[in-house]
């Protein structure tokens, strides 16, 4: 089932109103409609989708963010493609004082331990969450 | 943010959601507020923000830096149960108090 479809241009501004319009869709599953499960889908859509107008379209307005949410009980699935040189997801875990305090990059590594998998291909970004194995506590 | 200062503590309290595009008026607002001012603690009061995104979580630590470099102390109150266990996650709570 199609949720959402849609694409922004490239500022955190879009972003913004763009996640409040999804959230209020999302809002509408019954199986998704879970204080920490909203937490934590507007914490991975923000990352995702501030990092393709930042870091993919660097913030050129004229460049697009594409964005596709589809639910197959109980897969939750975005797809998130931006018009930049392509994504590389980090790799490292959290670690040592130098690295918790680190300005940047912390983001994908918590979207990870809320149990979205990750998957890029060229410059578009799979998200996918089984609602049925997701735990609130982590 | 509202700024209100009691003796040596300054507590700001966050009026929006913590997000990328509050985040450079936050940090312009913040600017304004701490330099030069002499004080003991920052206490950042987040009870009014539902939200937060990484370039959030990176101001609050940019924060907790610049008070912590001039030995003055930090904490973070009103946080909600997901924000608090986002920060934890992150081992923030490491670094500074987290209170209801």
């Amino acid at each position: 089932m199609l949720l959402y479809e849609n694409s922004i241009s490239s500022s955190f501004q879009k972003v913004h109103e763009t996640v409040k319009e999804i959230m209020e869709q999302l809002k509408l599953i019954d199986d998704v409609d879970r204080q920490f499960l909203l937490f934590r889908i507007n914490f991975m859509l923000r990352e995702v989708l501030n990092n393709a107008v930042e870091h993919g379209n660097a913030f050129d307005e004229d460049k697009m963010v594409g964005i596709t949410i589809t639910y197959e009980k109980p897969h939750l699935r975005f797809v998130i493609t931006d018009q930049g040189q392509g994504i590389e997801l980090p790799k490292h875990d959290l670690g040592h004082a130098e690295y918790i305090l680190r300005e940047r990059s912390r983001g994908i590594e918590m979207i990870r331990k809320f149990q979205f998998e990750l998957q890029a291909e060229g410059n578009t970004l799979h998200v996918h969450l089984n609602l049925d194995h997701v735990k609130e506590e982590i | 943010m509202l700024r209100r200062t009691e003796g040596d503590v300054m507590y700001l309290t966050l009026e929006e959601d913590l997000v990328a595009s509050n985040v450079k008026t936050f940090k312009a607002e913040i600017h304004d507020y701490v330099g030069g001012v002499e004080i003991d603690e920052i206490v950042l009061n987040m009870s009014r923000c539902e939200n937060i995104d990484s370039v959030g979580v990176t101001f609050v630590v940019s924060l907790y830096k610049l008070i912590t470099e001039e030995a003055k102390s930090f904490r973070v109150t009103g946080s909600s149960d997901e924000i608090k266990q986002l920060f934890k996650l992150m081992k923030l709570d490491e670094f500074f108090d987290l209170d209801d």
